[in-house]
């Protein structure tokens, strides 16, 4: 269960579909997004795909020798583009590919709109979704819920997104849904109109144990976004920002122009692909031992390339010797700017005690913590609000609670009013017992401090994968119910998942060999974006 | 993977399209715009109508967009250099695979009776290698030149052909390398074992018996220092032009390297792309934008300088008549 193998096989079969000479892709906002991150246009240009536009933009020359391959959302906008562009077409064929299930009635519009017989295919291929690892995937969608439900708009497009993952999968699951979401219940039964609409799309070989879909709520786990990271792929989202395996490096100090802007992708980068889910100490080793192989390759500062041989030499090793060196510079960028940002907000101290708070039940030694914290001038604000959450959400009710007082140090450190609301969760229902069970959020044998926190995603597929999650608590959609336990998850997490749980659904994946799980939500967040959602849907967080 | 075709039913609903089309057009046809009851302005539409459906089912459009359409249908001309490139590397490979089998031929060969047939052979394959290698980097740097009168996008479509085309072309190169080194290692290790077999005679004896006897040769120890040297003077030569080749290409290898754009890095993003394109666009548009406005600004600059020129001369008119 490999979604970024399914997106490129998609785009891979829409290429070779067109048959040979030169290309141009169309796409729409979305669907680049979707395409670029599993295929790099090096490798698309091999395949004489030679151009790239958007559908939507304006003043395209007309090239009457290219072959148009469309890759677009079916949404009103884009057949509308497409009908313009079909009544006066600049290329010569179009295969038009739509991301999604498209009506009839707009296929008949742009039947009616091709007047000079350009289109050569039309079909759906159901890559719908930006494919991130091979077992996790996000819809990019941020602002879904008003209140605890949905944005009419955006639980289609939600419906639209999962529905494209299961057949992108190949799997027609039977769907359990958390009872105590109604958003996940509406999204499962949404899914679930569409199976049933579409039988014949959704018509797989029947496996011996049929597959699951999971749908959570995040509100259900309002711990883990609000955690630092300390696994590499985590931990450069929670700092600097992922967005589409992009990071914007523009505003760090002294930065080359080079690097401005990274890409990591495991794809094609092996340091990342073997780093991406090991801890901080680790990648200091792995960089060190990459960059010790680099100085042993590199010939010594414009070594005058005497002999033939060393001149050989040299240039045999040319191309691995500058794409090692773009990685090597592009890594030891990233970890510089991780490691001086960890020292500067003293994310050390902050993280041990968010993870006291999250792990442990000593109500004084915490208080005390957190209060001589936020009395620390240093503390930058993000992390002073970042803790009161924690506080908040862990010991509101507690007897002893010091909520006020920490309200109180967060004004005196200058955090504006709308902030401070922010550390109190309006209308959380959900109980303090759920959330911590006590012992049970640690991982067990971990003696890294950092890293106690285990997600209560873990706890919740554990148990379903031992065929022992309650039905009370997630019931399935429809009358049937699994027997087994379930081989083929596919976990879907409204409201966003967080690299910590993808890191968990990882780890088991890796550790239980029968079983395979994907992961997904509405977007990927950080403390920043969850924040950001839940206090100020639809704004957008000022960088601090 | 789930797929699902609709082009069936496209194809039927536009054939459908085109019928309702053609039925429409022989309806209005069929009407005689000269009937007595229609008003004039009534006919005159009903007559712009059957011209626009005429248009439609004829293919003929009125559009004179279109008709520029057909005559850019043919491709530029780099096109054509693009596909001659293709051809050739596809050459080259084929090239490179003969050579490898001579290589091996060569090497596995025992060593007894030296023909120089397959050496020359392997030389004239290494040497037209070479060349095709030369003509196809200078037919890719000559692309990049031939746009004259290209558009942005053109310039765009241009630099991405030839940085893919470089791209194979540097791969193609290094292959070539690999095998000529690997080649030039087994003949040095080859000239190494058989140095030592032919040196250690003559060379053992002269070291020991240096004092002892005459130094001078026997005929057959003549004869074999004369074919060893022979040997190794070609051994030499081949090897001097296998180095020669690898550093021939290194300076194409140079060359392309500049226009192959590095994997793993953000300008090997297809979004990324996108983008800079749609800004160039915007900042072009903005750009005309600028320049229709100097023009306004220049046509109404000329009228006001004409009008001007006409009072003036109007003025000067006047004083002359009334003097």
């Amino acid at each position: 269960m490999n979604v970024t193998l399914a997106v490129k096989q998609y785009i891979s079969k829409m290429i070779e579909n067109s048959g040979p000479g030169m290309k141009v892709l169309l796409m729409d906002k979305e669907t680049t997004s979707i395409v670029s991150v599993v295929y790099t246009q090096s490798e698309i240009l091999q395949k004489e795909v030679y151009l790239f536009e958007r559908i939507d933009s304006q003043n395209r020359d007309s090239m009457k020798h290219l072959k148009a391959i469309c890759f677009l959302r079916p949404t009103k906008e884009n057949v509308e583009h497409l009908i313009q562009e079909l009544r006066r077409p600049k290329y010569s064929v179009y295969f038009i590919y739509f991301s999604n299930v498209i009506s009839k009635s707009e296929i008949k519009a742009l039947a009616e709109a091709d007047e000079q017989e350009v289109v050569a295919e039309v079909q759906e291929f159901y890559g719908d979704f930006i494919a991130v690892n091979p077992h996790l995937f996000s819809l990019n969608l941020t602002g879904v819920a008003r209140g605890r439900s949905w944005e009419p708009a955006l639980l289609q497009r939600t419906t639209q997104g999962l529905t494209s993952v299961l057949l992108a999968l190949k799997k027609c699951p039977m769907i359990r849904y958390q009872l105590s979401s109604d958003m996940a219940r509406r999204l499962g039964e949404s899914v679930k109109q569409i199976i049933t609409k579409e039988y014949e799309l959704f018509d797989f070989r029947k496996t011996e144990v049929p597959p699951l879909l999971l749908i959570l709520d995040r509100s259900d786990d309002a711990i883990t976004p609000l955690l630092n990271q300390w696994t590499y792929q985590a931990m450069v989202h929670e700092l600097l920002g992922l967005n589409n395996n992009r990071i914007d490096l523009s505003r760090v100090p002294g930065i080359s122009k080079d690097l401005k802007e990274v890409v990591l992708s495991a794809e094609n980068d092996e340091f990342y692909a073997n780093n991406l889910y090991l801890n901080f100490g680790e990648i200091g080793t792995n960089i060190k031992n990459l960059m010790e192989d680099f100085q042993k390759k590199k010939p010594k500062e414009q070594q005058k390339l005497e002999s033939i041989s060393d001149m050989k030499a040299f240039v045999d090793n040319y191309p691995q010797f500058k794409k090692m060196s773009g990685t090597v510079s592009k890594h030891v960028t990233v970890v510089g700017e991780l490691s001086r940002l960890v020292s500067e907000r003293h994310l050390m101290e902050v993280s041990e005690v968010e993870q006291e708070l999250a792990c442990q039940n000593d109500h004084s030694s915490a208080s005390q913590s957190v209060r001589r914290l936020l009395q620390n001038p240093r503390l930058s604000e993000l992390d002073a609000v970042r803790l009161v959450m924690l506080y908040a959400l862990r010991y509101e009710k507690h007897s002893s609670s010091i909520l006020p007082a920490l309200m109180d140090e967060l004004n005196k450190k200058g955090v504006s009013e709308r902030h401070r609301r922010v550390s109190t969760p309006p209308g959380h229902q959900l109980s303090q017992g759920e959330l911590f069970h006590g012992g049970r959020n640690i991982s067990l044998g971990v003696e890294n401090v950092y890293t106690q926190h285990a997600p209560l995603l873990q706890e919740t597929l554990d148990q379903l994968i031992k065929g022992r999650l309650k039905d009370s608590q997630f019931p399935y959609l429809g009358p049937s119910s699994l027997r087994d336990r379930p081989q083929d998850i596919t976990v879907f997490i409204i409201g966003g998942a967080t690299y910590e749980e993808a890191l968990a659904v990882y780890n088991l994946n890796r550790t239980m060999p029968g079983v395979r799980i994907v992961l997904g939500g509405t977007t990927i967040h950080n403390t920043k974006s969850y924040w950001c959602g839940k206090c100020f849907p639809g704004t957008c967080w000022v960088p601090l | 993977m789930a797929t699902r075709r609709l082009t069936d039913a496209f194809l039927l609903m536009r054939n459908n399209a085109i019928q309702n089309r053609q039925i429409l057009a022989e309806q209005v046809s069929t009407y005689d715009p000269r009937r007595t009851l229609s008003t004039r302005s009534n006919a005159a539409e009903l007559d712009e109508l059957a011209d626009d459906r005429m248009a439609l089912v004829s293919g003929i459009s009125l559009d004179p967009e279109a008709a520029i359409g057909v005559t850019k249908r043919l491709s530029p001309k780099w096109v054509d250099g693009v596909d001659e490139i293709q051809y050739e590397i596809t050459r080259v490979r084929q090239k490179m695979k003969e050579l490898a089998a001579l290589h091996d031929k060569h090497m596995n060969r025992p060593t007894l009776d030296d023909s120089s047939e397959e050496e020359h052979a392997i030389e004239i394959t290494t040497q037209e290698i070479t060349q095709m290698f030369h003509r196809c980097q200078r037919a890719v740097t000559g692309l990049q030149t031939r746009c004259g009168h290209c558009t942005e996008q053109e310039e765009r479509l241009l630099r991405n052909v030839v940085s893919s085309l470089a791209g194979s072309l540097q791969e193609l190169s290094t292959n070539f390398r690999h095998t000529q080194s690997s080649y030039l290692k087994r003949m040095k290790n080859r000239e190494e074992r058989s140095k030592h077999f032919f040196d250690s005679g003559p060379l053992m004896e002269e070291d020991e018996d240096i004092a002892l006897y005459d130094r001078g040769f026997t005929d057959d120890q003549l004869v074999l220092v004369e074919q060893n040297t022979m040997m190794v003077e070609e051994r030499e030569k081949e090897i001097r032009q296998i180095v020669q080749s690898i550093s021939d290409l290194n300076e194409i290898f140079r060359d392309l390297a500049g226009m192959v754009v590095e994997q793993g890095t953000v300008l090997d993003r297809i979004d990324f792309n996108v983008e800079q394109s749609c800004v160039k666009t915007e900042e072009g548009l903005k750009q005309l934008q600028k320049a229709e406005q100097y023009q306004k600004k220049n046509r109404k600059m000329l009228v006001i300088l004409i009008l001007t020129v006409i009072v003036v001369v109007l003025i000067l008119v006047l004083f002359g008549t009334k003097f």
